[in-house]
């Protein structure tokens, strides 16, 4: 596991090896597994794990999944974020299974929070960005609230609309970064879109560097510590100059706009890169959003397949923002579909020879429309 | 689908307890028959209920087939469903005046009036085709004091829990000349401030009770009514009737305990004028009526954002109709009504603040219905109601229309004294509404495509009313099967998912209905059962393999609401129960609502010639919780049927009735 690992949020494309002990988890006994994924339909939701041959477990019907999940990996510790619920439930990284329960409510009244992602620092603290609250909850080892950084400035609605974090050792030590979307008026992206690094050590905040393009809204990282930020902008138009996949450095906190989205097809919801080749989502400009699979160079930005030749899309009748899930395990890329096949909602199986994609039978189905995929 | 039988039967077994207040002449009230046109209806009259009555949601919740949804206290946000149908596929008729249509498909029960003396019948899936186009779940007619009832006056205030205030006045009598004049007021208001588990502040092993915020109303109703004798000819006597009716409404607006909208508020009013003018024709009666509806509704959130709203909507309903007729009967073995009816109905949005503003839409309908009895032999009656719709839509400059006959056949047979067999089938629909067309340019967004929801429907029963030894029992109990295809549902679309109308459903139900009244000396009994069982077989549960067809979410397996009444001379006392089962909250149907079963208890004294007193006290046992299953073990939620919108614990109301004359109670 590269010692620079991060929580992101909504696609992950580290390969990394099943089982990194939680340090508060017992011993697992479900099976080999290769990445946790959640699922939901928005009315009840869905979390567990899977093998690249099948899924292994599964939790459903249980309450307090909530509505609108989001799946968090950080330091080889999993979480299952509950939007609507105000919070986290740890998993046990190997099953998927939920562990401990954290609350990510902060204020005293009942007005939403919305937990987005969960960073994990060095001591152990969770650090978890609220895109209603405007702040970051901070949370003690031991779960309890240890501080809130109010992020309201960052906006002239009071809201720059966090959407994840990563924390990551770099040269200048333990960083936090966070991209802040700063729709405004939402949920049009008409302003720069903003990385916030915050030193953990002393929780402050040191620097706010202008993202090239707008609007993230999924955030990777890959093997040797870059993040990945897929930008939309706005996904009624997929021809804005400043959308696409943006990659950013954390040891120099200098990024750069890779890919733009009219190269691609589409606007950018997701992005995946492992070695020599990066996968995205990619969704059209209509009312339904159809996904279409892409594939670009990550070091170029250049793009190999577009959306008008992807070998995965979501088009005819019925289709349209289908595909949610993207991760890349043993070599190959697995993307979650929303639309159920006779089994369930399949989990496509793409093998990669280079960035050649070759769609393989489906032998993974959830129970579920897939909502996030990714490695412990 | 759960175990029919098993469920059927339990629910069968627990309509054997239940209610009721002036015992005798009620047995025979509550007997449950078929319409002229053929069809299972019940009725609710405000004066008879067993409970204190305190808005129309209550008057017809112990009706069977009838599942209310409450969204937190009385005059919260009420919607009805019959036999399992969504609160869009029922159709509401005031007075002859229908309240939902296009604009308002799905009709809030907390905003019709209720006044002394108001009888509500609820026509399950089928309803005479006089009443005007139908729906899939049926229909419920508000009647509101008649001008041509006995003379009488009516005055009945009742404060309770959560700032709960109510005043209800009804009078008729004779204006002289023949015309007779019934007048009616009521007003209300509540705090709806009652205190709730909040799931949000606690955790395991600190129970936190947050206050409902913003939930409370103030409402105000007049009405009146008259009518006046016509002597058209010399063969032909008739009546002409006017009925008025104003009402205004300020209705704070909570929203869920996990996005509270504290400032969210809704202003509204209505009117209504109905004209009806009779006269004998032949052998019955010619009938036109025609009828005028405006609604204003002015939303205000100013705490809202463009994510959850806008911030300031004002929007205007109008519509007028009317309507000729004849009924009569032909024969002396048959009955007919045959209606001619059309309306037009408006939408128009007024200032919007902080969203788009939605499009104007207009429909204009016009059908023809026919509702027909024939009684074959001494025991056997045939009936059958049929309506062609026709109906046009226009927004933005865009018109579309559509054609559509529905209809029903039914046939009644006395097998025994007293005891009588009836089934009916036939074909329901119900037209898109407006938003479902034409979205409101925000979250919603419109299909022209839609084609109108349909169903076929069967059902089949027995009623009897006779004495058993001392007892005195009315009971009617029947079953129902419907298939309904092309059933709007809202689809998430996009990346922000947006939600589009859409023809994907298809849903079977199947249920059961219990209604028992019996009377044994001083106890009386009453009990409405529903027994349900649904499956979506547009959706499947979240399993891997093979679809299996979840139930319909917010639909229970078993609904009892049952009194038990025992009489001492001026007094009574009653303790009910209220027990909801077998539901599930999402669309895959794997979160199981917990089972709600709430008493409640109420007691009533005549201290004198025609005042009444009385004490209700409902969730006796200060429900507040039901247990769901968790992620880590079992949790804790405020009861409702959506525990994002709790409902009360115990509550009080105290209430006082004076009528005169009071022996007409």
């Amino acid at each position: 596991m590269n010692a620079r690992r991060v929580g992101a949020a909504l696609s992950t494309i580290a390969v990394l090896g099943c089982g990194d002990p939680s340090p508060s988890t017992a011993p697992s006994a479900c099976g080999p597994t290769d990445a946790l994924w959640v699922a939901s339909d928005y009315s009840s939701s869905a979390v567990g794990a899977m093998s690249t041959a099948a899924m292994v477990t599964s939790t459903t019907g249980k309450v307090d999944l909530g509505a609108d999940p989001a799946l968090a990996v950080s330091r080889g510790r999993a979480f299952y974020v509950v939007r609507d619920l105000d919070t986290i439930f740890e998993l046990d990284p190997a099953c998927g299974t939920p562990t401990t329960r954290f609350s990510a409510h902060v204020g005293a009244g009942s007005a939403s929070s919305d937990p987005y992602d969960v960073g994990v620092a060095r001591d152990g603290s969770l650090w978890i960005p609220l895109y209603l609250a405007a702040k970051i909850l901070v949370l003690a080892p031991d779960g309890s609230a240890a501080r809130t950084i109010d992020l309201s400035s960052y906006d002239t609605d009071h809201n720059p609309d966090a959407m994840g974090i990563a924390i990551v050792d770099t040269p200048a030590g333990e960083k936090a970064f966070v991209p802040l979307q700063r729709l405004n008026p939402y949920p049009k992206s008409t302003q720069p879109s903003w990385m916030l690094r915050i030193d953990v050590a002393t929780a402050r905040v040191e620097a706010t560097i202008v993202l090239a393009g707008r609007n993230p809204f999924g955030m990777s990282e890959d093997d040797a510590g870059m993040l990945w930020l897929a930008e939309p902008g706005n996904f009624a138009d997929a021809t804005e100059p400043l959308a696409g996949i943006e990659r950013f450095d954390t040891s120099t906190s200098t990024t750069a706009l890779v890919a733009h989205e009219a190269d691609l097809g589409g606007s950018v919801a997701e992005v995946a890169v492992t070695g020599g080749c990066g996968v995205a989502i990619a969704a059209d400009a209509t009312a339904a959003n159809v996904t279409s699979l892409v594939t670009f160079d990550p070091s170029t930005g250049g793009p190999l397949l577009t959306a008008a030749r992807s070998p995965l899309s979501t088009g005819g009748p019925g289709g349209g923002f289908d595909l949610e899930g993207l991760a890349w395990l043993k070599g190959d890329l697995f993307v979650g579909d929303r639309r159920r096949a006779s089994d369930g909602y399949p989990v496509h199986r793409l093998a990669a020879a280079g960035c050649t994609l070759t769609t393989q039978p489906d032998a993974i189905f959830l129970p579920l429309p897939p909502v996030a995929i990714r490695a412990p | 689908m759960p175990s029919c039988r098993e469920a059927l039967a339990c629910g069968l077994v627990a309509a054997l307890a239940s209610s009721a207040a002036p015992a005798a002449a009620q047995t025979e009230e509550v007997t449950v028959h078929g319409d002229a046109s053929g069809d299972f209806s019940s009725r609710a009259d405000e004066r008879s209920s067993a409970r204190e009555v305190t808005d129309a949601a209550s008057l017809v919740e112990p009706l069977p087939g009838v599942h209310l949804r409450r969204y937190g206290a009385d005059d919260s946000f009420t919607t009805l469903s019959v036999r399992g149908s969504s609160s869009t596929q029922v159709a509401i008729v005031f007075a002859g005046v229908p309240l939902s249509g296009g604009a308002d498909p799905s009709l809030d029960l907390s905003s019709l009036p209720l006044w002394p003396g108001a009888v509500a019948r609820v026509h399950r899936t089928f309803a005479p085709a006089a009443l005007g186009p139908g729906s899939l779940g049926g229909t419920l007619v508000l009647d509101p004091p008649r001008p041509t009832a006995p003379a009488s006056t009516d005055v009945w205030a009742a404060v309770g829990s959560f700032g709960e205030a109510r005043l209800r006045v009804g009078d008729v009598r004779d204006a002289g000349g023949g015309a007779r004049v019934a007048t009616a007021v009521s007003a209300s208001r509540a705090d709806g401030s009652f205190t709730y588990l909040d799931p949000r502040l606690s955790s395991p092993g600190q129970d936190v009770y947050s206050t409902r915020q913003n939930a409370g109303h103030a409402a105000v109703d007049g009405l009146v009514s008259w009518a006046l004798p016509v002597r058209w000819n010399a063969s032909s006597e008739g009546t002409l009737s006017v009925t008025t009716l104003a009402q205004s409404r300020h209705q704070q607006l909570p929203g869920t305990i996990l996005g509270p909208t504290p400032l969210a508020l809704l202003d509204s009013d209505r009117e209504l004028a109905a004209l009806e003018l009779t006269g004998s024709a032949g052998p019955g009666a010619w009938i036109a009526r025609t009828w005028g509806r405006r609604e204003g509704l002015r939303l205000g959130d100013p705490d809202s954002s463009a994510a959850l709203g806008p911030t300031r909507a004002d929007q205007t309903i109008t519509a007028v109709g009317g309507s000729a007729g004849w009924r009569g009967r032909p024969t002396s073995r048959s009955t007919v009504e045959a209606r001619l009816d059309g309306s037009e109905e408006g939408f128009s949005p007024g200032t919007w603040q902080g969203a788009a503003v939605p499009p104007e839409a207009r429909r204009t309908s016009a059908g023809v219905g026919l509702d027909a009895t024939w009684r074959a032999f001494d025991a056997l009656t045939l009936a059958g109601s049929g309506r062609l719709d026709g109906w046009s839509n226009a927004s933005d400059g865009s018109t579309a229309g559509d054609l559509r006959p529905t209809g029903h056949i039914g046939v009644e047979s006395a097998i025994l004294e007293g005891v009588t067999v009836a089934a009916h089938g036939g074909a329901t629909a119900r037209p898109p509404s407006f938003v479902e067309l034409y979205g409101d340019r925000g979250a919603f967004l419109g299909n022209r495509s839609l084609v109108p929801e349909s169903a076929w429907s069967v059902d089949a029963g027995v009623r009897a009313a006779r004495r058993l030894g001392p007892a005195r029992v009315a009971v009617e109990v029947d079953g129902f099967w419907t298939r309904a295809q092309d059933l709007i549902t809202y689809v998430p679309i996009g990346a922000y998912r947006n939600l589009e109308a859409t023809n994907i459903g298809l849903a079977r139900l199947l249920g059961i209905e219990v209604d028992l009244r019996a009377v044994v000396g001083p106890v009386e009994l009453r009990g409405s059962y529903t027994g349900l069982l649904t499956e979506n077989d547009s959706g499947c549960e979240p399993v891997v393999g093979p679809c299996q067809p979840p139930p319909l979410p917010g639909r229970p397996t078993n609904d009892l609401v049952a009194d038990g009444i025992v009489t001492f001379g001026p007094a009574s006392v009653r303790a009910g129960v209220d027990a909801v089962t077998g539901m599930t909250s999402d669309l895959s149907g794997s979160i199981g609502v917990p089972p709600r079963v709430l008493m409640s208890a109420g007691a009533r004294v005549d201290v004198a010639e025609g005042v009444r007193l009385a004490l209700d006290v409902r969730n006796l046992l200060d429900v507040r919780t039901g247990t769901y299953a968790g992620a880590l073990g079992p949790v804790r939620e405020p009861i409702g049927d959506y525990y994002e919108y709790p409902l009360p614990g115990r509550t009080f109301l105290v209430s006082a009735r004076f009528t005169q004359p009071s022996e007409r109670r």
